[in-house]
């Protein structure tokens, strides 16, 4: 395991009081206060920010704060660390400035427009190398001023693998985490959609439940439950059951296949802390406890998987004047420090009072996607839509389809976009297979390995049907 | 690659008998043939048709007279029409000035209060065979009831004003919950208990959750509807935890520490 940096060894500036930042725009006066503002302003049009007052007041402000942010330097936005509503920074805030220093220096001078500029011309060993001196509000500040080709482009290159019990994440690869919900953790059921997902190729980076009850004995269950599964389909995959962190902690403690250690994240203290009931600390702990006592401690790289999503913050009013996108690279800073196996947003989950409709969901995702990417995480997408928002079906397919084609490591499979307890729609395993067989980037079929699952023994063909689905397959 | 078997979910199932078994106990379920890599037609159009119904069970309207024969006194949230409702959460979480002020604290116990939330069929479908049962139970373990509220464009938290209002005990929200992806889980109902703490209650309150401002705590029964929690069993079920929770004087997770 990384070592983790104490939080009070991170050098983080101290606060400064708001400045002013002013544009003529053809004619045009604007006027903004602080960065907070500017970057609320900057971003694409969004309920959360509406329903928060950081909405631009039309197309000529918010471009005029564009092109305000995009003549900042990276420098400028890292000595103005952003507070919480008491003028603190915060926990989140400071483990996001536990950056490399060097590879900061190297682009301290560049404003956000020059920076998005170099992530477009790089290589992806240089852009790999730029996110490791970025904080979230950085990455979230040059998503502000990308379209989305170049939301695409980026994280195109910055595609980064993983390694637990198998590996994910290598450039040409879609997987797929099989979500068998049910509403009474119903385990026939439960093994019912596993058997479902595995028979498409589903759940090849991981068969993870989201528990309708959290306590030890029903986690405990579960996991045994998947444990028993995976085995007897001898797939080569990992399990999960998403419970609070401090559930699976005492899972672990008991002996239960706690392969993989989840938790959801927020991007400000106060909601990660009041409302999430988790602190760093605590995360610290988790990772500690996965690294020394993880069932996988001997072959993995990486044990540990986060949720995020923009705009539970401003849901819990706990978003200290921050926007849901920058909110959201927080997220991504936190989660950064543990070298997560997988990461996924489920953008949209929450409902119209952060994103109204298709497009607000779409280009959120292509943001959430590009800024954990940029930031070095292994993401995977969860676009996300519920039906008391103007999202429809086809919204959510035009979203998954962009998010392949910026090389998201892997999608959701929940059967049929019906999640079965937590009310929302998610993408499916078939619609991840659908998009690993049009994915542009995929090797041409003379050179893949084209293998079948034809011919083989059962155990040996159940365990073909859920390996790594390449591109081309 | 799709080999012969990709798909075939009998393929880890013992018998036809096994796996109906399997899918009986599974919702949503209409079917695993596939087109390729997209499912079969017949799934497709089963779960469109679902969804389809789902979706309008948001934009149904509040109409008293499919919630039974109970008397209620209507009262609006602050959101004025379904789109604040829908956009501002904190809207439907606080009462229209005219509605506040109709309401006066009393000495009841329990205020029973019934709300479309975001789904007003839900509350359609459940409340006409839950709420005799709640009453009935209610009465018989000798808490003195408020006549109960319809609220229109209601969130959970508006109960917490409500209970505020009528300075009683308890509150019970009977609240459609946001629909689920098929016909069944669309008409979802939760029952949330909220105590109004004070005194020693609100002391205790405060030494659990460490959080010393803390004015309410909550229980919640969810999943009432016929395919999850029977309507007439959720009376039963919901009558039983308000008394307990006024007997012991604490919800949620304290009430569950205690037991």
């Amino acid at each position: 395991m990384r070592r983790l940096t104490p939080p009070a060894e991170i050098l983080v500036p101290e606060p400064r009081p708001d400045e002013e930042y002013r544009l003529d725009l053809l004619g045009h006066e604007t006027r903004f206060t602080g960065l907070k503002e500017l970057l609320g302003a900057a971003d694409v049009p969004k309920a959360g920010e509406r329903l928060a007052g950081l909405q631009a007041h039309g197309d000529v402000e918010r471009e005029a704060a564009r092109t305000v942010l995009s003549g900042l330097t990276l420098r400028h936005i890292h000595d103005r660390p952003l507070t919480d509503e008491r003028g603190r920074v915060d926990a989140v805030m400071r483990v996001n400035y536990d950056i490399d220093r060097d590879a900061y220096e190297e682009l301290a001078d560049l404003t956000v427009g020059e920076l998005k500029e170099h992530l477009l011309r790089c290589s992806p060993a240089q852009a790999r190398r730029a996110g490791t001196g970025l904080t979230g509000v950085m990455a979230a500040a040059v998503a502000k001023v990308m379209d989305v080709h170049e939301l695409i482009l980026v994280a195109r290159k910055l595609k980064r693998s993983t390694r637990a019990r198998t590996e994910i994440g290598r450039p040409g690869t879609l997987h797929s985490r099989l979500q068998p919900n049910h509403p009474t953790d119903d385990l026939d059921a439960i093994g019912l959609l596993v058997h479902q997902g595995l028979s498409i190729g589903a759940g090849d980076c991981l068969i993870g439940v989201n528990p309708a009850i959290d306590t030890v004995e029903n986690v405990t269950r579960i996991l045994r439950h998947l444990d028993r599964l995976r085995r007897d389909a001898g797939a080569p995959t990992q399990i999960c059951v998403l419970a609070h962190v401090r559930t699976q902690l005492a899972c672990l403690e008991r002996g239960a296949p706690v392969e993989i250690m989840f938790q959801s994240l927020a991007g400000t203290e106060r909601t990660l802390t009041e409302e999430f009931d988790v602190t760093v600390g605590l995360l610290d702990e988790a990772a500690q406890a996965m690294a020394e006592r993880g069932p996988l401690r001997d072959e993995a790289e990486q044990v540990m998987y986060f949720e995020t999503g923009q705009g539970s913050e401003l849901t819990y009013g706990k978003h200290e004047g921050i926007d849901m996108t920058t909110c959201e690279a927080l997220c991504y800073g936190l989660a950064r420090r543990y070298d997560p196996f997988m990461v996924n947003n489920v953008t949209g989950f929450i409902g119209p009072e952060t994103h109204r409709d298709d497009m607000e969901m779409v280009l959120s995702n292509l943001q959430d996607h590009f800024m954990g990417k940029l930031l070095g995480l292994p993401m995977g997408m969860a676009p996300c839509y519920t039906l008391h928002a103007d999202i429809s079906m086809e919204g959510h397919q035009v979203a998954t389809q962009l998010l392949a084609a910026a090389g998201a490591n892997y999608f959701m499979d929940v059967h049929l976009t019906v999640d079965r307890m937590l009310a929302y729609f998610d993408t499916s395993g078939h619609d991840t297979r659908r998009c690993a067989r049009c994915t542009a980037s995929s090797p041409p079929r003379s050179t893949s390995t084209g293998r079948s699952a034809a011919g083989s023994s059962p155990a040996t063909r159940r365990a073909r049907s859920c390996a790594a689905p390449r591109g081309a397959t | 690659m799709r080999g012969p078997t990709w798909g075939d979910v009998t393929q880890f199932s013992e018998s036809a008998a096994e796996l109906e078994r399997r899918v009986e106990r599974l919702p949503a379920a209409y079917g695993f043939t596939s087109a390729g890599p997209r499912p079969a037609e017949a799934v497709t159009r089963a779960l469109r048709a679902n969804v389809a119904v789902a979706r309008e069970a948001i934009r149904a309207d509040l109409d008293p007279a499919r919630l039974g024969d109970v008397e209620f006194l209507r009262i609006d949230s602050a959101a004025p029409d379904r789109a604040t409702h829908l956009a501002d959460p904190a809207a439907g979480s606080r009462l229209s000035p005219e509605s506040l002020a109709a309401l006066r604290p009393g000495d009841d116990d329990v205020a029973i209060v019934v709300s479309d939330g975001l789904s007003a069929e839900a509350v359609h479908h459940a409340v006409p065979e839950m709420l005799p049962v709640l009453l009935d139970g209610l009465a018989g373990g000798g808490a003195r009831v408020a006549r109960p509220l319809l609220l229109h464009r209601g969130r959970v938290k508006a109960a917490e004003r409500i209970a505020d209002a009528l300075a009683c005990r308890l509150v019970v929200l009977l609240i459609g919950e946001r629909p689920g992806g098929d016909e069944s889980a669309s008409r979802s109902m939760s029952a949330y208990l909220v105590l109004r703490l004070s005194g020693e209650e609100r002391s205790a309150a405060a030494r659990f959750s460490g959080n010393p401002d803390v004015r309410f705590e909550y229980s919640v029964v969810s999943n009432i509807h016929a395919g999850g929690l029977p309507p007439v069993e959720a009376g039963g079920v919901v009558a039983r935890q308000a008394l307990e929770i006024l007997d012991r004087g604490a919800a949620g997770n304290r009430l569950a520490a205690q037991a």
